[in-house]
């Protein structure tokens, strides 16, 4: 489903060239339960980004299916990037101003769901987490493995086929690290192509698939 | 997704109630402003629309060359109307439009002074007054009868219907009955003919005689015509040439002598000399109302924008999730130009109450009656204006924040700089420059203003009240001049012998607009002596303490002083004379006549005007045998100047109304203080004064705010720093001057350069002044010292409350 072919990316400074990833030669296939690991600084968020389509400046190649994503214009990449992806965030990133329920709303908004469509499907996420009952709370009012759960049916709300999840964990205690994992396994069990960057071994443990990451480059890959 | 967008701005404005708080004040004030400089502006354009097909209808200005001028004046000879309606096809209707005043009679039997207008019967035709009783071909039509308006219907005759009624007016000698044969609706007040009561022009043989009505050479008026079509004004100037020259006869000469036709339209604006006693606006007042308005607005414009701009930072967040939901550009660009909008129109609901709250205080400062009167133009415009404020304020920073990159903002903690420092610092600059540009405007002004009100006009205006005397009617003005006179010097002996009264003078020109009389003689090398002549009589220079520096008084008791003049120093000046009062005046034709004596120079006119050669006389006679032009710009009526020789004002009262009852019986006594005329000459530049003053006030106001909002989110951003300064062990002063220093340049950027521009723009105010008054460099720099010291204090203010901050909170969370 996603094919990265020499995959270069790198920052020029005054004096040398920095690359954060060199080389990637990656293929991802539908619904698999992708980890990358590694430590700081070995290019997981960076090839998440590129995966995700939120970063543009690379060299090399990437398909999306049979299409590559450098030839396609603006407009087919961003009702790619609507379509296809979900994000989830080591900071949850919802927004302040909004409930529960509309944090959930908004990519459906964006994706012109008919009213009576999102309220079914918002009602059906809130029942999956057990969420009913603060529909109406800010993320404010809400503890992180809460606000991280508001996260994940808000990246699942719009139905994307690869959900992309940088550090899910990472802010949280390992008995709410342990519920997230839960739901991704239960996700891509359903089918969903999950790609997660983690520092946590564990994590790791409930996909299909590990990639460690060294200096931007592919140091293992491995079928768990 | 409108519901989402509108459910987001309106949590996200109630959720920083400090910025919203002073976007909202800041816009609400600005509209308020722009709301009724609007209402002004439009209410001003509209004078004289109302007439149907008022694009037709034309004044005509007379140009006339009198020795070697071209003397230009919307007054023409009455027989402007019959020739030219029987010489110019073009022309559909015409008439004269000549005011006067007489005293009527009122219900009650006592007198007051009404005034009225002598007009042809196309009159009404020709113009959009609304008769409402009464067959509007049968008015003006019969001598005896009269068309008035509602409000004069009420003086006279309560709620009856005046029609069929009659007014008694004193024509010539006798009171005369006028019935009254139409009603009209009362007048708009965005009229330029301003009327009470309509009189068919047969009636002028009371104060004309035939030959005044006929003459090319005597004017009492205007004359209006309406055309068949507006273009056709060109074929009458083409024509103008030859039709003069059969009307003229022997006396034409070409472009000597000509009329041309000006569009109602303009009048309102009129600034011709010639259209003395026309309440008129300077559309220049226009320019500067809209001016200032437009600043206003702009200023908190500029609070908007740099405050979005400066929230970028918590706003960033939101940008990239929403991006990466999927979120384009102009999903984005639209939710926070929605923001934009709702203040906007929650502040123009706000300006619309304070439009309305500051009316009457408005409708004092310029002596308007001004209504505001939302149409459905008025609301379009209204809802336009918010939209361009909309765009104005919140364009940038909707574009600037929707085109922030998701991955920048999203990743780890928020590295992006206090966004776009230079930008912002640049707009404040500018906030600062038009704020001390307003200010620096209000100093000169008011400095000037002060100067003026200050100036010793070389004689006394305390004390002194100004009564005017009847008119003794005649058609002829010698006549008539002396007549009155001589009804002056009775009241002033009168007056005179009162132990109440100081001194008591006599003088036909009095302190208003050029009030004295412009005379002119020819030299010997053949041009014209300018100069300025008063009658007078009584003790004229005791009353207004005016000294003699050379020679004597007029003594009334000497009779050939009846041919003897005073001059003031600037007439002797004039001629280089050594000792006056052995002169003569440099002219033949003069009949036999003295120099007496040499008056200290005073500002005889207002000190819009320098000091200039001034002659009094006690009778016209001898002047007005040697003269070659005159020019009356006032009533030729005399008054009697009274000082009062006691603060005692009751009882002074009380002795000039007694002996005026004795003096005129049935006159009804009215007076005016002198110091309150000369100070009435200024009110235009007074009011445009206050005006700029508010202006100015306004400016700060929303300015400051706005600064106080900048400072405060430029500190918020940078809690972190002033942690870490504190902890290397920067005191909190050092802190406090950090940020001081950034606004101090551009506080002094905005003062260098709106000092010197103020200076350069107001010149052209201050020039039309004889008597200038440039605020002094210390008033200036007192000015700088005090934005720089308000700036200062601004932002000390908030970053004190930063340093006191324990630097553990700040550099802890992360």
């Amino acid at each position: 489903m996603i094919q990265l072919k020499e995959i270069d990316k790198y920052i020029e400074s005054r004096f040398q060239r920095i690359f954060l990833l060199k080389g990637i030669h990656l293929e991802i296939k539908e619904g698999e339960f992708l980890t990358l690991m590694g430590p700081s600084g070995a290019g997981k968020s960076t090839l998440l980004n590129i995966l995700g389509l939120l970063d543009e400046e690379y060299e090399g190649d990437y398909f999306f299916g049979e299409k590559n994503i450098r030839s396609m214009k603006e407009r087919e990449r961003s009702s790619l990037h609507k379509s296809e992806f979900g994000y989830i965030f080591q900071a949850y990133h919802l927004i302040d101003e909004l409930t529960v329920y509309e944090n959930i709303e908004t990519p459906l908004l964006y994706r012109k769901v008919s009213s009576s469509e999102r309220k079914s499907i918002i009602a059906e996420l809130l029942d999956r987490f057990n969420m009913v009952a603060k529909k109406d709370l800010f993320p404010a009012q809400l503890s992180g493995g809460q606000q991280q759960l508001v996260g994940i049916a808000r990246a699942i709300a719009g139905r994307p086929r690869v959900l992309l999840a940088d550090e899910p964990t990472g802010n949280l205690h390992s008995a709410q690290a342990k519920e997230i994992m839960e739901v991704f396994q239960e996700l891509h069990r359903e089918g969903t192509t999950i790609i997660q960057a983690t520092h946590a071994r564990e994590n790791a443990d409930y996909g299909s698939r590990l990639i460690n990451l060294l200096d931007g480059k592919i140091e293992s890959d491995e079928k768990i | 997704m409108w519901k989402n967008y509108f459910k987001i701005a309106l949590r996200n404005l109630l959720k920083h109630k400090f910025h919203t708080g002073i976007n909202l004040i800041g816009l609400s004030i600005a509209l308020g402003v722009g709301i009724l400089v609007f209402f002004f502006v439009q209410f001003e354009m509209s004078f004289d629309s109302f007439h149907p097909e008022s694009d037709k209808i034309y004044r005509i200005q007379s140009h006339e060359k009198v020795d070697g001028e071209m003397i230009e004046s919307f007054s023409s000879p009455m027989i402007v109307e019959s020739t030219f309606r029987e010489e110019f096809p073009q022309i559909e209707k015409i008439t004269g439009y000549i005011t006067a005043g007489v005293q009527a009679k009122l219900p009650d039997e006592s007198k007051e002074n009404q005034s009225f207008s002598l007009v042809h019967p196309d009159f009404l035709e020709m113009f959009g007054f609304e008769l409402i009783q009464g067959d509007i071909s049968q008015q003006l039509r019969d001598k005896y009868e009269i068309v008035i308006t509602e409000a004069t219907a009420e003086k006279y005759f309560g709620s009856e219907n005046p029609v069929g009624k009659s007014i008694s007016l004193k024509m010539g000698e006798d009171f005369q009955e006028y019935q009254v044969s139409g009603l009209l609706k009362d007048i708009p007040a965005n009229s330029s003919i301003q009327f009470e009561i309509l009189m068919p022009i047969a009636n002028m043989d009371f104060f004309s005689d035939p030959e005044g009505m006929t003459s090319w050479y005597s004017v009492w008026g205007q004359n209006i015509a309406k055309l068949r079509n507006p273009e056709d004004v060109n074929v009458i100037h083409e024509r103008m040439d030859a039709v003069m020259k059969s009307a003229l006869g022997e006396d034409y000469a070409p472009g000597e002598f000509y009329f041309t036709f000006h569009p109602i339209a303009g009048m309102h604006f009129s600034e011709s000399q010639g259209d003395g006693g026309l309440e008129t606006t300077r559309k220049s007042l226009l320019w500067i109302l809209s001016g200032i308005a437009f600043l206003v607005l702009l200023i908190a414009c500029i609070n908007f924008t740099t405050m979005a701009i400066g929230r970028a930072t918590t706003r960033a967040k939101e940008v990239g999730v929403r991006k990466t939901m999927g979120a384009n550009y102009f999903q984005l660009t639209f939710q926070f130009l929605t923001e934009a909008f709702l203040i906007t129109l929650v502040s123009a609901i706000v300006g619309v109450i304070l439009a309305e709250l500051l009316l009457p205080t408005f409708n004092t400062l310029f002596e308007k009656q001004l209504d505001l009167n939302y149409g459905l133009a008025q609301i379009a415009i209204l809802i336009g204006l918010v939209l361009l404020i909309t765009a104005l304020a919140g364009a940038y920073p909707a574009f600037y924040l929707s085109s922030m990159r998701p991955i920048r903002v999203l990743k780890g903690s928020l590295s992006i700089r206090f966004g776009k420092q230079n930008l912002r610092k640049g707009l404040v600059g500018f906030q600062f420059f038009i704020s001390f540009l307003l200010i620096a405007a209000t100093l000169i002004m008011v400095n000037q203003m002060n100067t003026i009100r200050n100036y010793d006009l070389g004689f006394d205006t305390d004390q002194v009240l100004v009564i005017d005397i009847p008119d003794v009617p005649s058609t002829s003005f010698v006549t008539s001049l002396k007549g009155s006179f001589q009804q002056a010097d009775t009241y002033q002996k009168a007056l005179a012998a009162r132990s109440e009264v100081a001194s008591a003078g006599i003088t036909v020109g009095t302190y208003g607009d050029q009030a004295f009389w412009e005379v002119a003689f020819p030299l010997e090398d053949g041009t014209q002596f300018n100069f300025y002549v008063n009658f007078i009589g009584g003790d004229y220079l005791d009353a207004l303490g005016l000294e003699i520096v050379d020679g004597r008084a007029l003594n009334p008791q000497i009779g050939a002083d009846s041919s003897a003049f005073l001059i003031n120093e600037a007439f002797a000046e004039a001629f280089n004379w050594e000792d006056p009062t052995q002169e003569l005046l440099p002219n033949t034709r003069f009949a036999p006549h003295q120099i007496v004596g040499v008056v200290k120079d005073f500002h005889h006119a207002s000190l819009y005007q320098p000091i200039e050669p001034i002659l009094f006389a006690k009778t016209p006679e001898a002047v007005f045998s040697g003269i070659s032009n005159l020019m009356i710009r006032s009533n030729t009526n005399p008054r009697v100047l009274v000082k009062a020789s006691s603060s005692d004002f009751d009882s002074f009262k009380a002795a000039l109304e007694q002996e005026w009852n004795r003096v005129f019986p049935g006159e009804s006594f009215e007076f005016t203080f002198l110091d309150e005329s000369v100070e009435s000459q200024y009110r235009a530049d007074e009011r445009l004064g206050k005006m700029v003053f508010i202006a100015s006030c306004i400016a700060i106001l929303i300015a400051s705010m706005g600064l106080l909002a900048m400072v405060a989110l430029s500190i918020a951003g940078r809690t972190k720093e002033i942690g870490i300064r504190k902890v290397l062990g920067a005191s909190g002063w050092s802190i406090s001057w950090m940020f001081g220093k950034e606004y101090l340049l551009i506080t002094l950027a905005g003062l260098l350069i709106s000092l010197p521009l103020s200076m350069y723009l107001m010149q052209s105010w201050i020039a039309q002044f004889a008597i200038k008054a440039w605020p002094s460099w210390i008033s200036f720099t007192l000015l700088g010292l005090g934005g720089i010291g308000f700036t200062l204090l601004i932002v000390y203010l908030q970053s004190f409350r930063a340093t006191q901050v324990n630097p553990v909170k700040t550099l802890k969370d992360e």
